[in-house]
């Protein structure tokens, strides 16, 4: 029986009840032994108490899942108690090995470990062994195995003549820890990669924990160091807070502004969760907490940015109104609310149709559809304001286009343009009158001085005749201003009228070199008309023979003295009359060139002779030929000079 | 110059400057009989004995303008031609004083040399065959 005390003098791990239950299971057995010895008379009920206590033993081991080993070294004899075959899954039996062949049960990664502990034990370099390693169950299973044991007797010379210990079954601990291991490094790995910052804290809110690495990147040294203990809220927001904390509820969304000494700001939104122990006490907030700055900061950007546009569109002396694909207004701004002698509640998210009412809606439809489809308008039209003042608008429609290049609606602008209508009014009221009021004093010199000329007084004197060609030229120069004016006045009030017909072109070319005879002998020119075939011209003959006339005289005036002014018309390949008058003159400077339709424009020459136009007749001659439909140019001539040009649509010849 | 089929005129016009001028241009220089009346009253007054031939008449004259002139003598039954003389001529009015009746519009200023043969031009272009005129 002095195998049964060694064991368990060597089973170290064993949990409280073992502890306190084997030493006396010894003792007990201990003294049956004495007893046997020395009362053979004492045997039999010695035997009695020797079967119970082995049944105590017995059933304390099975109550704490332990397998008693028990080695004997020499002759390589293992004896393990029932349970182990349980242990190993199958029926419970005593088993009598080798520790070779359970040696061959343990898992390949193991056995070297577990070698190299035995043969400490062994040697006595270790006192114990202990190791937990995998072995083979039935149907190949592997089970975890904690064994515990030492060396228990050694021979003379110190060599290991038996060991014993006991085996215990570790394997839901083990894929326990395993299970946890696994989801600890998840979190870990969650944790370290992750952006927000994961903290702890104790239940007197100071930080215990955090995750290091969103850490780290918050104390760069660009960021100021974050304040969860001491967050910078605003009074309401911190007492707000305060309330839940001490309510000890979770938390989320709690934005932090922090302002560092260099006063930058940061910004943190926090979320957390209380932590309680087992016995449900406060132990704590566990939460995360994200750095949100360039978040604020671009919101506080785009808030700034919002805010000075929204001001600049508020005070711009133009009207304006955003409108929707849904045609319903989606901003406006002070100076459309007065226009429209409406409030913004009235305007804002309603159909343009509504806030504008039936009638002006029929006006702004067509243009804001066109808009919508991507094309930008432009009209004028009025409005009555409130208080019956009449409003002249010039209103333009932008289309409004996404990130995407869609059209989003349109930005509608009206710009008050009453007091230039109203100074342009005036302008053109002067200009008409001042022309007619000029006409009756000139009508009278003109005709005067044509009287004069025309010998209706008699033979002029010679020192006289000079004179009165001198003042007769000047008055049909005054004459031609006057027109001129006039005739401008009317291009821009858009009241310069038309009577089309068609025209025989021959003979109102020869009409217009015909009436500019008198200018030959002012400026020492000949007139010269090419052959021409018959053509057809749709157009008006009073302001064609205008443009004629001006053409001429532009020639005749830049001609050298001598030169021929030739004049010149013909079939266009493309269809059309190109008409053509070309001088000898020394043609047109290049600084010129592109402002010589512009009126009031004038090329500088010394010639003087040259500089007796108003700078008007070129621009008035660009705009009839425009709205006959036709284009005007020119060109240097080959050979010197200059080409005016203008094509016009030609008629079928009638027949 | 040739011949004109018609020889009295009668023209009305406020400007006395102007009423010389054309009184010498159509007289002296184109050999008609011009009579001269400085507004439409007088003209009316002086139809009866006169019995022009063709009307030239002004068309801006205080009081009575030269298109109210016009509905007179042809109230009065005086229906002989007759031509506007006026500063403004755009395509539109020329309808309208055709419209009331005028063969004709003649621009002021206008070149008292040429003013007989261009009257006498309108006359012909509105009746072109001989011994046409009413």
């Amino acid at each position: 029986m002095a195998d049964a005390a060694a064991p368990i003098a060597a089973i170290g791990f064993i949990d409280a009840f073992l502890l306190a239950l084997l030493p006396m299971a010894a003792a007990l057995l201990g003294t049956a032994f004495v007893m046997l010895r020395r009362r053979q008379g004492a045997l039999e009920k010695a035997n009695a108490d020797l079967a119970r206590e082995r049944e105590r033993v017995h059933f304390a081991l099975e109550g704490a899942s332990l397998t008693i080993w028990d080695w004997d070294i020499a002759s390589d004899a293992v004896w393990l108690n029932a349970n182990w075959k349980e242990m190993l899954g199958e029926r419970p039996a005593e088993t009598r090995t080798s520790m070779q062949a359970l040696v061959g049960l343990v898992h390949p990664d193991d056995i070297g470990r577990v070698r190299t502990d035995g043969l400490a034990m062994l040697k006595g370099t270790a006192e114990r062994f202990d190791d937990e390693y995998r072995i083979r169950g039935a149907e190949g299973s592997w089970r975890w195995i904690r064994t515990r044991g030492m060396v228990t007797v050694r021979g003379a010379s110190g060599r290991a003549l038996r060991a014993s210990g006991t085996n215990a079954d570790v394997t839901s601990r083990k894929l326990a820890e395993k299970s946890l291991a696994e989801s600890e490094a998840r979190f870990r790995a969650l944790t370290e990669l992750s952006s927000d910052l994961y903290w702890e804290q104790d239940e007197q809110f100071h930080l215990v924990s955090w995750s290091a690495p969103a850490w780290a990147r918050w104390r760069n040294p660009d960021l100021p160091r974050p304040a969860l203990q001491a967050p910078e809220l605003t009074e309401a927001d911190w007492g707000e807070h305060r309330a839940v904390l001490e309510a000890r509820q979770a938390f989320r969304d709690l934005e932090i502004r922090q302002v560092a000494p260099d006063g930058r700001q940061s910004w943190l939104s926090v979320g957390a969760v209380p932590v309680t122990d087992e016995h449900g006490k406060f132990r704590g907030y566990r939460g995360l907490a994200r750095v949100i700055t360039d978040r604020k900061l671009a919101e506080q950007r785009l808030r700034k940015s919002e805010s000075q546009f929204r001001q600049l569109v508020e005070f711009m002396p133009a009207a304006i109104v955003l409108v929707g694909q849904d045609r319903r207004a989606v901003v406006h701004n002070k100076a459309y609310a007065e226009l429209l002698g409406l409030r913004g509640e009235e305007i804002d998210g309603r159909l343009v149709r509504e806030v504008l009412g039936e009638e002006r809606f029929a006006v702004v439809e067509p243009h804001l559809e066109r808009a919508l489809e991507g094309e930008p308008t432009h009209y004028s039209t009025y409005r009555d304001a409130p208080g019956g003042r009449r409003v002249d608008l010039d209103v333009l429609h932008w289309p409004l286009r996404g990130a995407d290049g869609d059209v989003e609606g349109v930005i509608v602008l009206g710009m008050d343009v009453t007091r230039l209508k109203e100074a342009d009014r005036m302008k053109d009221h002067f200009v008409s009158v001042v022309s007619h009021e000029l006409r009756t004093p000139l009508t009278a010199m003109r005709g005067s001085l044509g009287l004069l000329a025309g010998g209706v007084a008699g033979e002029l004197p010679s020192e006289a005749k000079p004179l009165v060609d001198i003042a007769l030229q000047n008055s049909d120069r005054l004459w031609r201003l006057v027109n001129e004016l006039l005739d401008i006045e009317k291009m821009s009030a858009g009241h310069l009228d038309f009577r089309i017909e068609p025209l025989d072109w021959r003979v109102l070319l020869r009409e217009a070199i015909e009436s500019s005879r008198g200018l030959m002998q002012q400026f020492d020119v000949s007139f010269e008309l090419e052959p021409v075939e018959a053509l057809r011209v749709m157009g008006d003959p009073d302001r064609l023979s205008q443009v004629l006339s001006n053409l001429i005289l532009n020639a005749a005036k830049f001609s050298p003295p001598g030169g021929v002014v030739t004049v010149g018309a013909g079939r266009l390949p493309g269809g059309g009359v190109r008409t053509r008058i070309r001088d000898r003159g020394p043609g047109i400077p290049e600084n010129f060139r592109g402002r010589i339709f512009q009126p009031f424009s004038q090329a500088e020459s010394g010639d003087s002779r040259a500089s007796t136009g108003t700078g008007l007749g070129l621009a008035i001659s660009r705009e009839i030929v425009q709205r006959l439909g036709g284009t005007i140019g020119f060109e240097d001539a080959p050979g010197g000079g200059t080409v005016f040009w203008f094509d016009l649509p030609e008629t079928p010849v009638a027949q | 110059m040739a011949k004109a089929p018609f020889k009295r005129i009668l023209h009305a016009d406020d400007q006395p400057d102007i009423r010389g001028i054309v009184k010498l241009a159509l007289g002296k220089i184109g050999g008609f009989d011009v009579c001269s009346c400085s507004s439409g009253e007088e003209a009316l007054a002086a139809a009866a004995a006169f019995a022009p031939e063709l009307l030239l008449i002004d068309m801006s004259m205080p009081g009575m303008d030269g298109m109210a002139l016009l509905a007179k003598f042809r109230e009065a039954g005086v229906a002989v031609p007759a031509i506007f003389f006026t500063a403004r001529i755009n395509p539109a009015d020329r309808e309208r004083y055709r419209a009331a009746g005028a063969i004709g519009t003649l621009p002021k200023p206008f070149d008292p040399l040429k003013l007989g043969r261009q009257i006498t031009q309108i006359w012909e272009e509105n009746f072109p065959a001989k011994d046409a005129a009413p």
